[in-house]
């Protein structure tokens, strides 16, 4: 499923395809509902409110929105990273596993990721607060004193983004592991490769596109988290998606507000160029 | 020709001097028949706007309070006028309605918002003005009156704490004394009580509080930041304070007076000192149902049993002064203005916020989110 880009797109005739205009309304509503919007914002992030890169300065000397900016980073890629290691582990058993074990594997994946993240964030809020199940438990058998925090700071904003997220390492990996030639495995072992040399050097390599895709993905969906870190950050824990809403709804600052906004598309484009290096898009987003 | 020409010009005469406010609806309507062009109501916009509508929309913050508004103001308008009443529950916050605004899509006729707010935006033009012909000044406390809103109801912050680990009352001075008073406390997160708290906490006289001296504030905040979670919506602080998370919060008195009679009284709160809110109800600029028909719905809501009724519903306390010679003892001590708890509490400067939230909740954020 997941290969290296091949000829087949080039070799495909560069003339109009009459099956191109059944995408023309989609495109269409794309622009008006999708570009035009986007465009509106990035003019009230030089307009608003005056004319000019005001807005954008702030990007170097307001220290809060600096601060809030590297939270967001720092967060998101710790997430990514987690977020990632723990997919793969799962990805590749699913894929080594026999078919009953799959099948509640999926499950175990599947059910949490169709749940609410409301229900999610709350859930992990129940568990880890200071007298929530775990800290009682800790304290019962005399592990801790004092309840640990493991929530309303930035470790809760991890342990909440990182279960949300799973789902969305193990889904794009395991696609790309399933494409992988088992036979490849074997014949590296057959070479007198041990186990884990094999892995590393055969099927880590192969499984690599995959890694790039889930990875790229993650970070991206990562970067607009909202509710999770407003409830389990205990209110310290300020994210770009929360700090954007409060300066368009709260403090109707709609200039500092479409700025960040752009800064955060701009990060989104950003990651998708430097992974386009790494895989072809169209694979990626199913257009091959 | 000339005489349709005629009629229109003194229809457009007419017009300019409605859309002025000049003219009475009936002296139009008569311009009208004068002119020989019934059939314009249809066309002439904005002027006829004023013609009975057919619902009247209130937005304002969800949850319990839009029951509570549709079952006694909305039932109760909806009788003597004949005029549906929906109420929006998605929140009107100050951003939302200027740019509905904006963007000329008004689709609220009424708004709950901090009284501050009304100043905010009606100074920016968003807002519709109050009628003082419609809607009466008498029935609403001085001096909450203003050109673009009025008082709608009260809210406070309140001090609580837990009794089982706190002997006595704690002030402002205990909360941010965290040798004194080990454990977590909680602040909003929107700040609105947190920084008046702090201020008082550090020994500003409650009369001097205005306006704020915000950086001794929010130091004051940071020194006891490790111990403090912030609270994002009332059933979280009531969450907090039911599962111990917290010993003590900065929260209103609806949630804290629930919270004392789910708890058996094992939380206490006092309003001493509590941070008394105005929150206003306003009428976003353009508004469908015309200025008129908003006007008489505020005014409708001035009603001091429907208010108290609404109290009982959900707990917002009443605007208008006659309210509290209606009110049981019981219902006396959970309102924010019955005079006895009034001047106990400090009342926080609508002139101060309209001036200053936005930058003071900046700071705020980045100071917390540190």
């Amino acid at each position: 499923m997941v290969a290296i880009a091949s000829g087949a797109g080039e070799r495909r005739a560069r003339r109009l395809d009459p099956y191109a205009l059944i995408v023309v309304p989609l495109l269409a509503m794309l622009v008006i509902l999708y570009a035009y919007p986007l465009f509106k914002v990035l003019w009230i992030s030089v307009s608003d409110p005056s004319f000019g890169l005001g807005n954008y300065e702030k990007l170097f000397t307001a220290a809060g929105i600096q601060r809030m900016l590297w939270t967001t980073l720092k967060l998101c890629l710790i997430t990514t990273a987690i977020a990632m290691v723990l997919g793969y582990v799962v990805a590749y058993a699913i894929v080594h596993v026999g078919e009953r074990q799959r099948t509640w594997m999926w499950m175990f994946i599947l059910i949490p990721f169709w749940v609410s993240v409301l229900a999610r964030t709350f859930s992990w809020l129940m568990l880890l607060h200071d007298n929530g199940i775990v800290n009682d438990a800790l304290r019962a058998w005399g592990i801790v004193e004092e309840p640990v925090a493991l929530v309303r700071n930035q470790f809760g904003v991890i342990v909440g983004m990182v279960h949300y997220m799973i789902p969305y390492a193990v889904l794009p990996l395991y696609a790309s592991m399933r494409a992988i030639d088992p036979r490849t495995v074997a014949a590296a072992r057959g070479l007198g490769a041990r186990p884990f040399e094999a892995f590393l050097r055969v099927f880590l390599p192969l499984s690599l596109p995959g890694i790039v895709a889930a990875g790229v993905l993650v970070f991206i969906l990562t970067l607009g988290f909202f509710v999770t870190p407003a409830i389990l950050g205990g209110g310290k824990t300020l994210m770009i998606a929360e700090y954007v809403s409060v300066q368009i709804l709260q403090v109707v600052r709609w200039g500092v507000g479409s700025m960040l906004a752009v800064v955060l598309v701009l990060w989104v484009f950003l990651t998708l160029g430097a992974m386009s290096r790494f895989v072809d898009l169209k694979i990626l987003f199913g257009a091959k | 020709m000339s005489a349709r020409l005629f009629a229109q010009d003194c229809r457009e005469l007419f017009m300019e001097a409605a859309r002025a406010g000049r003219l009475s609806r009936r002296q139009l309507l008569a311009a009208g028949a004068l002119a020989g062009a019934a059939p314009f109501a249809g066309s002439a916009g904005k002027a006829f706007a004023q013609d009975k509508p057919e619902q009247i929309v209130h937005a304002n913050w969800g949850g319990d309070a839009v029951h509570c508004t549709e079952d006694n103001y909305g039932k109760s308008f909806t009788e003597a006028t004949g005029v549906k009443v929906v109420v929006d529950g998605s929140g009107p916050l100050e951003g939302t309605i200027q740019q509905m605004v904006d963007a000329g899509a008004t689709i609220w006729d009424s708004c709950d918002s901090d009284m501050f707010t009304a100043l905010r935006l009606g100074g920016k033009g968003q807002l519709e003005a109050i009628d003082y012909a419609i809607v009466d000044k008498a029935k609403i406390l001085a001096p909450f009156t203003y050109d673009y809103g009025i008082l709608g109801y009260w809210y406070s912050y309140t001090l609580a704490y837990d009794s089982s680990t706190i002997a006595s009352q704690p002030t402002w001075a205990d909360f941010f004394d965290v040798e004194k008073i080990p454990g977590k406390r909680t602040l909003f997160k929107w700040m609105n009580g947190a920084v008046e708290a702090a201020l008082l906490a550090d020994g500003v006289a409650p009369d001097q509080l205005y306006p704020l001296d915000v950086d001794r504030a929010l130091a004051k905040i940071d020194s006891i930041k490790d111990h403090i979670i912030f609270w994002n919506s009332g059933a979280e602080s009531q969450q907090m304070l039911l599962e111990g998370e917290v010993v003590m919060g900065c929260i209103w008195q609806t949630r804290a007076s629930v919270i004392e009679r789910d708890t058996g009284g094992k939380i206490k709160w006092t309003w001493y000192q509590a941070l008394a809110y105005p929150a206003g109800w306003v009428i976003p600029k353009n508004n469908p149902a015309g200025n008129e028909w908003a006007n008489r719905w505020l005014a409708f809501m001035q009603d001091p049993v429907l208010q108290v009724a609404v109290m009982d519903c959900f707990g917002q306390g009443p605007a208008n002064p006659a309210a509290v010679d209606l009110m049981t003892p019981e219902q006396r001590s959970l309102h924010v203005a019955a005079p006895e708890n009034y001047e106990r509490q400090i009342i926080a400067s609508t002139e101060y916020w309209a001036e200053n939230y936005d930058n003071v909740l900046n700071a705020y954020l980045d100071h917390i989110s540190a």
